[in-house]
């Protein structure tokens, strides 16, 4: 009677246990990282007459499949860059608006915005200075018109300057937050070890471990190697950031306006980055930004040249030689020449000197055909917005691409390892019922013990 | 909508499902807000990346456009200054038949006698030669002298009838690389020197001024020159005249015709920029109904997944 007592005292203890593990489960059913646990029994040798003596928790193991971690932490970082090249793509994509022009109504009022309208409108300016050579109005507008153009690329510039510091500070941002990511993997590493030391059960650690590595995957892509004592091993670019409780922290390296990453391990080694927030953010700041920055400067310089150069070809109408327009030499610095904007009549709009210049416009009427050239300024700027526009197409499609297959990778991940509430919901009605039947297993025996003590009383 | 992946696992733990779905909500929301932005503005292309061959040629489009126009406003400028010299020109030659009348009415018995009607005569073609002089000054918008050429931007001749212009006939641009001269310097229409028709200066008087001149003199040589030399002389000023007026009426057709030309090209280029930028609305209605409904569908089957599972039967 005392064995048959102590079996169904096993039992019940046995059903509590999981009855316990799947509570765990159902509670952690949306914690990122939580792997699906399983109290795996085991019949108790021993007893008599070899019935044995019961059942126990032989232990309490954890649903795992490195394979589709390593998918999952890959994909996530994959995605992570993407967007975040996304993301400066299309804040660069912003700074030049194509404008839009009203083809419906039928006179030809055209709404240009954006450094295309303004080009255009600049060039035919000049035809008004030719319709009147001697007249203050058109010059005057001439002069607007240059004014505005160059408030317009030094302002694109300006934000493009912010754009790239705005990367910077995003970038310095997830430096800081990768090493204290990186901390807590060494911290973890270091919890497991002790555990394990204690003979303990590490895996909600390890559960917790997961969730910080997918964080760390979208901030760096990073690599990770599990060790044969559950520790996981951070790799990036080949150099290995932590190991055991070693932690090598991540520092930001700005070397002549481009940036990269180090690791402090402990002498600097620079960290190749091709996966993960920052290898998106340093792509924008150290290749993209730049890129645009330049076109633009060329799309400027060309203006510069182009209208200076004609302008030296001409003469004033008092027949002395004409002077530029624009200053500067890009983007940034382009500005109108102080004298210029000041009397507009020092325009060079007469392609002649002597008397036939008093009011001729024909230099001024060569430059509005610039308006048709297919090399200058203009057609640069189509260029650029040919660009920016396909790179950001590309990325585009990349991002909805990528995200398809990262939900994907963590689907199969989910599905392997995760929590599904109605398998957990019929264990528990199985482990119920068993409870009730251990629970039957005592009374009955208890009901046995009271008939025999009636018996012998 | 994005398709749930038919080769994942049939096991689903409710996070990748409802991960399936958020992702199919997000994917709607971003087709339904491009396309209610392309039905709002009517654009098809809103930034580079919608298509950026696309942006690129309407950029090209709406340049071409604005050129376009400008050359219309050119030519209508032009235009104008023809019509001015055409108009001005007219009148010079029908103040010169009068003249020419009356220098072939000269005959020598008009010396004679009581009336002598010679200094009359005079007095006509004196005021006939300042009426063309301030026909030679007309001007144009912002009062430039449209036969002074470049040189000068208030008068072509002085009070002694001197050419003070200089440099040849303004251009207008009216297409592409086209010039078109919008009038003729005072010396091309007027001729210079003695055998021009407005010099007033003595010792090289013009053909207007030696004919008042003669007549005034009233001596039967001087008015035998009227006859003679000096209806040689307007005879050929009249048909410099003419054939000036001649070739501005060919440039004013011409530049009617680069006009009518540049507006028809404004009118194709706005067709090609609409067909580059112009939504189709029939087309993009209809996706934003098909993509309301599907967005809806995927809604409904969101409010159905946290109501659904065991625990609601247990």
């Amino acid at each position: 009677m005392d064995g048959a007592l102590s079996i169904a005292e096993s039992a019940i203890n046995a059903n509590q246990t999981e009855i316990a593990v799947t509570s765990e489960n159902v509670a952690n059913a949306q914690t990122p990282g939580y792997a699906e646990e399983t109290a795996n029994l085991a019949a108790l040798p021993g007893g008599t007459a070899g019935i044995g003596s019961g059942v126990e928790v032989a232990n309490i193991s954890q649903a795992q499949n490195l394979m589709l971690q390593m998918n999952n932490l890959q994909a996530q970082g994959a995605l992570s860059n993407l967007n975040s090249l996304q993301q400066v793509l299309s804040e660069i994509q912003n700074i030049f608006p194509i404008g839009q022009s009203s083809s419906s109504s039928s006179n030809s009022t055209t709404t240009n915005t954006g450094l295309a309208g303004q080009l255009a409108n600049f060039w035919n300016a000049w035809d008004s200075v030719a319709q009147d050579p001697s007249g203050s109005a058109p010059r005057t507008e001439v002069i607007n018109q240059a004014q505005g153009i160059a408030t317009t690329l030094q302002e694109s510039s300006t934000q493009l300057d912010q754009l790239s510091a705005n990367g910077v500070t995003q970038l310095q941002d997830s430096v800081s937050q990768i090493n204290s990511l990186l901390t807590e993997v060494g911290q973890l590493n270091s919890q497991i070890l002790q555990t394990e030391g204690a003979a303990g059960n590490p895996d909600a650690i390890k559960d917790q471990l997961q969730g910080i590595l997918g964080q760390l995957a979208q901030q760096a892509g990073v690599n990770v190697q599990y060790g044969s004592n559950n520790t996981a091993t951070v790799t990036l670019g080949g150099v290995s950031l932590v190991q055991n409780a070693n932690v090598a922290n991540v520092t930001l390296v700005d070397t002549g306006g481009t940036y990269s990453l180090q690791a402090n391990s402990p002498g600097p080694v620079s960290l190749g980055v091709s996966s993960g927030t920052v290898a998106g953010l340093l792509a924008g700041v150290n290749q993209y930004i730049p890129q645009y920055q330049n076109e633009l400067n060329g799309v400027a310089n060309s203006l510069i040249t182009t209208v200076n150069n004609q302008l030296a070809a001409g003469y004033t109408a008092s027949g002395a030689a004409g002077g530029p327009l624009f200053d500067g030499t890009g983007a940034a610095n382009i500005g109108i020449v102080a004298a210029v904007a000041a009397n507009p009549s020092l325009l060079a709009a007469a392609s002649t000197t002597g008397a036939a210049a008093a009011n001729d416009g024909s230099n001024a009427q060569t430059m509005a055909e610039f308006a048709s050239s297919q090399t200058g300024a203009d057609s640069q700027y189509q260029g650029l917005i040919q660009s920016i526009g396909s790179i950001t197409e590309n990325v585009n499609t990349q991002v909805s691409a990528q995200t398809a297959v990262a939900n994907q990778a963590q689907s199969a991940l989910q599905s392997a390892t995760g929590v599904n509430l109605d398998a957990e919901l019929t264990n528990l009605m199985n482990f119920q019922s068993n409870y009730q039947a251990s629970a039957k297993l005592l009374t009955v025996i208890d009901a046995t013990m009271q008939s025999l003590i009636q018996a012998v009383s | 909508m994005t398709s749930i992946d038919p080769t994942l696992p049939i096991t689903m733990s409710p996070s990748s499902v409802s991960n399936q779905m958020i992702e199919d909500l997000g994917g709607d929301q971003t087709n339904l807000a491009s396309l209610e932005q392309q039905i709002s503005t009517g654009f098809a292309i809103n930034q580079p990346s919608d298509n950026p061959e696309g942006a690129a040629n309407l950029l090209q489009l709406n340049a071409s456009l604005t050129r376009y126009t400008q050359y219309q406003t050119n030519a209508a400028d032009g235009q104008g200054w023809l019509e001015a010299g055409n108009s001005a020109l007219s009148s010079v030659m029908s103040v010169l038949d009068q003249v020419q009348s009356i220098v072939e009415g000269v005959s020598g018995d008009q010396l004679s006698g009581n009336g002598n009607e010679l200094p009359s005569l005079a007095e006509q073609v004196s005021s006939a030669l300042s009426e063309i002089t301030n026909l030679a000054n007309t001007t144009y918008e912002n009062g430039q002298p449209i036969f002074a050429g470049t040189g000068n931007a208030t008068q072509a001749y002085d009070s002694s009838g001197t050419y003070v212009g200089a440099g040849s006939a303004p251009t207008r641009t009216v297409a592409p690389g086209t010039q078109i001269a919008v009038s003729m310097t005072g010396p091309q229409i007027f001729g210079s020197g003695t055998t021009g028709l407005l010099s007033q200066t003595s010792g090289s008087l013009g053909v207007l001024a030696q004919i008042v001149q003669d007549l005034q003199t009233g001596t039967q040589a001087s008015v035998s020159n009227v006859e003679g030399a000096d209806l040689t002389n307007l005879n050929a000023a009249i048909q410099q005249v003419s054939a000036a007026a001649a070739t501005l009426g060919s440039n004013q057709q011409a530049i009617e015709q680069f006009n009518t030309q540049a507006s028809q090209a404004t009118s194709t280029l706005q067709q090609q920029l609409g067909s580059v930028q112009d939504v189709n609305m029939a087309s993009a209605i209809t996706n934003l109904q098909l993509e309301q409904t599907s967005y809806q569908a995927a809604l409904w089957a969101t409010s159905q997944l946290s109501t659904d599972n065991l625990a609601k039967y247990l």
